[in-house]
This record gives structure tokens, sequence and C-alpha cells, in this order.
């Protein structure tokens, strides 16, 4: 039991790593959810690995890299929606087009650069125990705008996931709503990858959500679950990786799938228990 | 040309298969982006090298390349194959390279697991016939730091020889460099016919100079205060050789490529409080984020380190002298 406290108390890398952690996860949680809800996950995983050209540029020309993180998030959405515009091909044969392209365009830049400190590792895995002060404060910042978007938009979403052409006939536009929450994801990722890395970070979007699907179904319940789960899967990561000595990102985005897992066998049993009756 | 032929049987088919591919504009279109790819992919093809007639040497890293340059002076030309400024560690070859590799008369190699991205490649040009030289099988290697070091005690006296991986970082012992670079020169002579004359001794000479510089260098440094603490374990040979103790790496590991734990870190951080090191040395591949946390919540420096590549103007020489300076400059006033 110690192990789960002891490691934070005198250890300020670890508070550090704990709030930035906790920031992504509740942003997460909210965006997340509805990104279960929508089936968005394949458009969220490719924008997850779209930034990495951009961040590796960044570094390169020595620019923040939360600002090319952008960068390319925009530029892998303004591709998807060019493609399916333009063409008969499906949502689906865009992304992919798009992720595939982008993630080559990374590791080419990388693959070239000079960079002092910018290399493939660090942008795939993120640097959760190298978080400041100063990241968690503009990630606080995001994180707010985030959720606050979230709270706002909350009904449009939420028909949006369920219901389209209700949506449509109730007034509100499902293009631009949809444009939204992309953004939305969009911007998570960005505030995301500097902690556990564009390889993981979709695993803190959709394994908290989805493990929240499985138990409540109210979306108010599900955003709030999804973030106490993803909250106490950073806590219990971190403790691991201190106590046996893993790699923290991957530790975080671990535990957050075990849990899913775990829940779900967990859902599992009451039914095989009432069956025979 | 077979790849033309089958490119242009390709069009052939989406053309007949794919209605959209048949309207006159969109197979220009196509045959407009084919053409434009072959020629993006031909530029570029002619690179500079050779064309002087003398022999090639390609050798991995820089530091080696410096000693190689200054072994064969204008005997051969020297081509190094990682750029300067990048971490051999995590290097990826591009055909180019490959090509370089293959066109080489003798390649010559870290070893030791420092450029596995490069192991492919060596080996396929050893396959073809080009000679090859290891540098890490021509000098006694120390094995690495125990694994799940975590700063308690258990330094110094290496026993523990069981453990698996070898420490590639022999470029930064000059000891070990003149007992590598005497295996290497009867090699170019004889895979290069060429004649070094005196090189060979000359810089034996200069080696030995140059440890001496180090030796007396590295004596200014209090011992109480010739601990270091390094972005990854590269310094093993180095502290070695020079009487200094490696307490901790903000990456416990011999690549700069591992994940660093928190127990790492934590660790790192209790390490650098009770032994009172001043700096923490950050290399070409260390997080520089951890490297500051580390930082902050230590309270030792962040000192930028040059260790796997070489100074500006070239020199082996330099470039351990700028070594040595930067850490005794850091490690007798701080603390």
């Amino acid at each position: 039991m110690t192990d789960l406290v002891v490691p934070f108390l005198d250890s300020p890398f670890m508070q550090r790593a704990l709030v930035a952690g906790c920031l992504v996860a509740i942003v997460a949680a909210a965006i997340g959810t509805f990104v279960v809800l929508r089936g968005l996950s394949f458009i969220g995983d490719a924008l997850a690995h779209g930034v990495l050209p951009g961040v590796a540029s960044a570094m390169i020309l020595g620019l923040p890299s939360l600002l090319g993180a952008a960068a390319g998030a925009a530029v892998m959405v303004a591709g998807v929606s060019l493609v399916t515009r333009r063409s008969r091909l499906s949502g689906d044969t865009a992304i992919g087009l798009l992720f595939a392209g982008m993630l080559a365009l990374g590791v080419v830049v990388i693959s070239r650069s000079g960079s002092f400190s910018g290399d493939l590792t660090r942008i795939l895995f993120g640097d959760v125990l190298g978080v400041s002060w100063g990241d968690i404060r503009l990630q606080g910042a995001v994180a707010t705008v985030v959720v606050g978007l979230t709270a706002v938009c909350v009904r449009p979403f939420m028909l949006l996931s369920v219901d389209p052409d209700g949506a449509e006939a109730m007034g509100f536009s499902a293009s631009r709503y949809h444009a939204l929450m992309l953004a939305l994801i969009a911007v998570t990722v960005v505030l995301s990858f500097q902690s556990v890395g564009t390889m993981l970070v979709f695993g803190m979007i959709v394994a908290p959500a989805a493990s929240a699907a499985l138990v409540v179904h109210r979306i108010g319940s599900m955003i709030a679950l999804a973030g106490v789960l993803g909250c106490l899967s950073v806590w219990w990561g971190l403790a691991a990786s201190y106590r046996y000595d893993l790699a923290a990102g991957a530790s975080i985005v671990l535990v957050q799938v075990l849990v899913f897992f775990v829940i779900l066998v967990a859902t599992m049993l009451p039914r095989r228990r009432v069956a025979p009756r | 040309m077979g790849v033309a032929n089958q490119a242009g049987q390709m069009i052939m088919i989406l053309v007949m298969r794919y209605p959209a591919f048949r309207t006159p504009a969109r197979l220009v279109a196509v045959a407009v982006a084919a053409a434009l790819l072959t020629v993006l992919a031909a530029c570029g093809g002619d690179d500079g090298g050779a064309a002087t007639g003398r022999p090639t040497v390609v050798v991995t890293t820089s530091p080696l390349g410096a000693l190689v340059r200054d072994l064969v002076g204008d005997t051969a030309d020297v081509e190094v194959l990682i750029p300067n400024d990048l971490d051999p560690h995590d290097f990826q070859p591009s055909v180019k390279d490959a090509e370089r590799l293959a066109r080489a008369d003798l390649i010559v190699s870290n070893g030791a697991e420092l450029e596995t991205g490069l192991e492919g490649a060596i080996a396929q040009a050893r396959r073809d016939g080009v000679p090859t030289f290891v540098m890490a099988a021509h000098v006694p290697l120390r094995s690495g730091p125990e694994s799940g070091h975590d700063g308690e005690e258990g330094h110094d006296g290496e026993e523990g020889h069981e453990h698996g991986a070898s420490d590639p970082h022999i470029w930064l012992d000059p000891v070990l460099m003149a007992r590598g670079m005497a295996a290497l020169a009867p090699v170019i002579e004889a895979k290069l016919s060429v004649d070094l004359r005196d090189r060979p001794a000359q810089q034996r000479a200069r080696l030995a100079e140059l440890n001496a510089r180090l030796q007396k260098a590295a004596a200014q440094i209090p011992a109480a205060r010739r601990k270091l603490v390094t972005g990854h374990d590269s310094l093993g040979y180095f502290a070695r050789r020079y009487g200094f103790e490696v307490v901790g790496a903000v990456i416990p590991s011999l690549s700069s490529q591992a994940e660093p734990s928190a127990a790492q870190v934590g660790g790192v951080v209790a390490t650098i409080r009770r032994e009172k090191v001043p700096a923490i040395f950050s290399e070409t591949g260390t997080p520089r984020a951890v490297a500051e946390a580390i930082s902050s919540d230590s309270g030792a420096k962040v000192v930028d380190l040059t260790t796997h590549s070489v100074a500006d103007d070239g020199s082996y020489y330099t470039t351990m002298e700028n070594l040595m300076t930067t850490i005794a400059d850091n490690l007798r006033d701080g603390g």
C-alpha cells in the first residue's frame, strides 16, 4: 500500500508526472467518451500519429513542439476532408492514406535531422517524468478550454453520437459539430503527446472511456467515470513504474487497458451466475 | 527496363479495370504523376565521392572517422557514414548509405551494438566482399552496469561480469584506441595496398601524449568530486581510465534508446543529492526534459557534453580534451 503513496511524497518529479497525467486523463475522458460513442477511433489514432512530422519539424526549427503538433494535426484533418470530399473514396481510406503518409514523413524528417534533443523514441513515447510546472500550467489552461467547450457542446455532441439526422433536424449543423469534435480530439492529442507520446496518447483517450461505457450509459456519468478511471490509472501506472522499474508512459497506458479488461470480465461474471437460474 | 514495363502494365490494368481511369484527362494525370515521381527518385543520383583515384575507407562514427583520417593522412579517402551530430545508437541508413558501404574498399565500424541500425547494411556489404574491421573486436570490452541499477551502492569491483551486454563506448578511452588503431593499421595497408610509413607510430605517440594530458587534467579534480552523472551509460571506459566514478545516468542503459522508469529517475535524484554531484552531463539522445526534471529536483545543473561526435575542428584529440575540460570545469567549482 505504501508503494502507492510514498514515491509521490518526496519526489517532486513524481508529483509533476501525476498532475500532468491526471490533466490529460480528465481531458481525454471528456473527448474520449464521444470518440468511443461515435466510433472515431481511427481518425483519432491517425491524428495522434499525424502530429509526428509536425513535432519533428518544430524541434529542428527550434519552435515549440506544441506548435508543430498543432500544424501536423491541422494538415491531417484538412487532408482527410479533402480526400473524402474530392474523391469517391471512403473516409477510412482517406484516413489510412494520411496516417501512413504523415508517419512516414515524420520518420524521414527525423532520420535526416541533427537535432540534439529531438528523437523518435521521445516523440513516440513521451517524457511524462520530464514534465515541468510550466508545461503543466499550459496543459491546465488548454484542458480548461477543452473541457469547457465540451460542456457547452455536450447536447449537440450527444445528438451527433446517437442520431445525426435528428441533430440536423433540431437545427444543429452535423458537419460543423463534427469538425469541432475533430478539432477537440486534435487539441487533446497535442496536449497529451508530451507526457505519453504520440504512440500511447490514444490509449489515454480510448481506454478509460471504453471502460466507463461498459458500466454506465448516461453520457455525463460516462465522462465522470472515465475521468476517475483515467486518473487512477495514471496514479497506479506511475507507482508501478516506480515499484517495478518500468517505462513510465507505457505503464500508465498498460494499466488503463488492463482496467478495461478487468471491468469487461467483471461485467461478464454476473450474467454467468444468473443464467442457470 | 523491367521496372518501366511493369509500371506500364500496372497502368494498363488500372485503366481497363477501373472506369475512372479511362477518361483521358485522368490518364494524363496519372502519367504525369508517375513521370514526376521517376524524376524525383532519380534526382541527386550522383554524389561527389571518390574520383580522386584513392581507395576509400568508410567509417561508421565520427570519432573513429577522425582517428582513421589521422592515421591514413592523404593515402586514402575517409568517409564518415553517421553525420557528426546524430546519435549513432539511433541511426538508420538510407539507400545511399548502403551504396557507400557497398562501394567501400574497407569498412571500419565500432561494433558492440553501437550502430544497431547499420548492422544489416554492413553485413550485406561484407557478403558482397567488402573487407570490414570491427574496432570492438580488437580491444578488451567492459560489461555494462548491473541491470536494475538503483543507485544503491554496488558500484566498482566489476565482479558482476555475468551480465550480457558489452559497453560499446570504447573511443572515449585513448589507451584502448591506441590498441585498436595499432590493430587497424596493418589491415589498412593490406586491404588498401597503401604504405602508411611511420604514421601508425606517430599516431601512437599522439594518443599517448593525449592520455598524459588527460591524466593530468583529471588529477586537478579532487578525488571526492570525481563523480559522474551522464545521459546514458557512456563514460564507463573514460571513468575507469581517469579515476572517475559513474554514479548515475538519466537513462541507466548502454544505449540512449531505452525508456526511463520512475524508479530510475528517483534513484538518480537520490544519488545526486546524497553524493552532492554538481552536474548532469547531457549527451546526444538524452531526453532533455527528463534531464531538466532531475536537475530541478536535485539541484545539479544540466551541462551538454559531446561524447558521440567530434569537435568542430574534426580532431579526435580536441574532442577528448574538450570532454575532459567540460567535466573538470563543472566538477571542480560545483558541489
